[in-house]
């Protein structure tokens, strides 16, 4: 098995396409982290004094009113509305406040990977690739043949992927770390979070967000097999959850308890589930208005989800796994 | 068999596509050492079989062995084969000895190992020069050399070649053909499939040749090739020849000895052991040859003659037809046709 890990390092790190792909996942994780706090860090332009006078004036009827009446009534309109305005701010300073917690050292990451919808795109289109092109280019029989036993090939592509994946998110997380500290150290604005992280829940996170791309390759891995190509697996993944999420709107999941009991078994339901709510909730910590509220880890609801989604993984593994063995390699 | 035990080894394999037999009952005995030729026409089902030997298909029944261990997608013994395969699989991004190090790397090989045997089989595909080069870039011949190179890196014991000299220039072709008759005299057995019957006949120990995934013909190419031996048999005059083929019992009438001896000589299908048994024949019965040659027929002239679409061909030629099952190829006795029975 070293040895075909090997063999695929030496080829994968040939691979222009694949080194494209990593590093434009990396250019567009941190323009869209820089992109997100400059909107966020932008102060809002708020009225002078003078400028709530004239607005008052402007859109407003002083008709019937003596000179003296109307100044009184402007004077009032005019406390009232900076009164808003003052209000308004100080809201929009404070949701700016947590906003900037984002991008915090201790935040980053998470802010940086999102739901992590455009690396685990990439990654599908390098599993699909590097797989796909085994057939393409006829290597898929010398490939057998050199790696023994035919599930050893797919374990071999599989624990590559796996180090991939494990790959893209660690430099993911040194870029989010290195821009986070390049933020501090140009003096912007970046607030300290009220409540720490919760380590655990972070890995938990992380963990979760490997495990969906783990699955969602898999997906790719199995598709590239039954179809013998690199191109259609990614655009079927595409309509697949599409079709998913219209299926899952059909009214005959409606009707009684088992039925609408369907729809939570679908794949790309629960990885948006994992990725999302385990995000959102280790984002909560950030966004935490009082931090009287601890962030806790949701962790345990979220096992059921994941046993749901690894179960999908392993099916695809089963499915390819079944597919390789029993195949005729006519390439 | 001549007493070696069997390299490759399969009974009855049978695979079927859609609603035709590729391979159709297939017995080979290939021993080990030397080279083993495997003709057919095109789609007789040569690469078919090789796919099944080397495990990249399935057959739908029978069984083939290597070295003795059952033949499966994955089977261990497969690491002990070499093996090309129709056209070359490379990959077009790596360097011709980059190409070489993945698979070598996958057989497990070491580095320095790797190394050393990288630059010695470029170096003997005639590659050594273009090693940094992307295989991408290379023309079919190259291509071809290269995946030579790479069948040969874990120093198979068994090399099963398909149409190895496909696309090479002439050079390249003496090339490889050295590089096979090398393998072959340093105790590797090679399984070579040919549409270039010169090359085979001058190669090959051994022959099978197949014909809509059936085995027509089997064994020593020697024996294969004897078995079509014919004397050229010509007289001064036409009236001799005419009374020499009805001494002889022969149905086909004289043939033109040149331009300027019609109807003055007669082909016998015979052995050239027979000649000088002919020879008293005639000479019995008063007629005395002016030329007794023998005509060895080619490789080509068998292939043509087992695997023409007319069946009463093939029943004519008489050569060694083993049937699928059956054990060692049987000789039919010579039967006696001039070549304008043919």
């Amino acid at each position: 098995m070293r040895a075909l890990l090997h063999a695929d390092w030496l080829r994968f790190r040939r691979r222009k396409d694949l080194w494209i792909i990593g590093i434009g996942i990396l250019i567009l994780s941190g323009v869209t982290f820089l992109a997100a706090y400059r909107t966020d860090s932008t102060d809002p332009q708020w009225p002078t004094p003078a400028q709530i006078r004239e607005e008052v004036m402007t859109f407003s009827d002083f008709s019937g009113m003596t000179p003296e009446e109307a100044a009184a009534q402007i004077d009032l309109m005019v406390a009232d509305a900076t009164a808003q305005y003052e209000s308004a701010k100080e809201e929009s300073e404070r949701q700016q406040a947590f906003a900037l917690q984002k991008y915090d050292l201790s935040q980053a990451v998470f802010t940086m990977l999102g739901n992590a919808t455009a690396p685990i795109v990439a990654l599908v289109l390098i599993s699909t690739l590097v797989v796909g092109d085994e057939f393409r280019f006829g290597t898929i029989r010398t490939s057998l043949l050199a790696a023994g036993p035919r599930r050893r090939f797919l374990a071999a592509r599989v624990i590559s992927l796996f180090v991939m994946t494990v790959g893209l998110y660690v430099a993911v997380i040194l870029l989010a770390t290195l821009l986070a500290l390049v933020l501090r150290l140009v003096g912007a604005e970046v607030i300290s979070p009220t409540t720490p992280v919760d380590l655990a829940s972070g890995i938990a996170w992380l963990g979760a967000v490997v495990l969906a791309t783990m699955v969602i390759i898999s997906l790719g891995l199995a598709l590239t097999v039954l179809l013998r190509s690199g191109a259609l697996p990614l655009l079927i993944v595409v309509i697949a959850a599409l079709t998913e999420l219209f299926v899952a709107a059909l009214p005959i999941f409606a009707p009684n308890e088992f039925l609408s009991g369907v729809p939570q078994v679908f794949l790309l339901r629960n990885i948006r589930m994992l990725t999302g709510s385990l995000g959102m909730d280790t984002h909560a910590v950030a966004l935490s208005e009082t931090g009287e509220m601890p962030y806790q880890a949701f962790v345990v609801p979220m096992v059921g989800i994941a046993a749901v989604v690894a179960a999908w993984g392993i099916l695809f593994l089963v499915i390819a796994d079944r597919r390789l063995r029993t195949m005729d390699v006519v390439e | 068999m001549d007493g070696r035990s069997a390299v490759i080894e399969t009974r009855g394999l049978v695979k079927r596509f859609a609603e035709a037999n590729a391979v159709d009952g297939i017995d080979l005995d290939v021993p080990a050492g030397g080279v083993y030729g495997f003709l057919g026409p095109n789609g007789a089902g040569k690469t078919t079989t090789i796919r099944i030997l080397v495990g990249l298909l399935w057959p739908t029944r029978g069984t083939s062995r290597i070295f003795g261990e059952t033949v499966v997608p994955g089977a261990p013994v497969l690491a002990r084969v070499g093996s090309l395969i129709e056209r070359p699989a490379l990959y077009p991004y790596l360097s011709a000895s980059e190409n070489v190090r993945v698979f070598g790397t996958s057989h497990g090989l070491g580095p320095d190992v790797l190394l050393r045997r990288i630059a010695e089989s470029l170096d003997r595909v005639g590659l050594a020069a273009v090693a940094r080069r992307k295989a991408g870039g290379f023309s079919t011949g190259m291509r071809q050399r290269l995946a030579l190179a790479i069948a040969l890196i874990g120093r198979p014991d068994l090399v099963i070649l398909d149409e190895p000299t496909n696309g090479l220039d002439p050079n390249g072709v003496v090339d490889v053909r050295e590089l096979i008759a090398r393998l072959a005299a340093d105790g590797t057995t090679v399984f070579l499939s040919s549409h270039v019957l010169p090359e085979v006949e001058q190669l090959c120990d051994r022959v099978a040749i197949l014909r809509a995934g059936r085995i027509v013909a089997e064994g020593p190419t020697n024996d294969l090739l004897g078995t079509g031996e014919r004397l050229f048999v010509r007289f001064d005059t036409p009236a001799e020849a005419e009374s020499a083929r009805a001494i002889l019992g022969l149905s086909a009438s004289p043939i033109d000895a040149g331009p300027t001896r019609p109807g003055s000589a007669l082909l016998v299908d015979t052995p050239i052991a027979e000649a000088s048994t002919l020879n008293r024949r005639l000479g019995e019965a008063g007629l005395y040859p002016a030329e007794l040659t023998p005509r060895r027929e080619s490789l080509e002239a068998v292939f043509r003659e087992l695997t023409s679409d007319n069946p009463d061909a093939t029943a004519a030629a008489g050569h060694a037809v083993r049937e699928p099952g059956a054990g060692e190829p049987a000789p039919s006795p010579p039967a006696p046709a001039t070549e304008a029975d043919r």
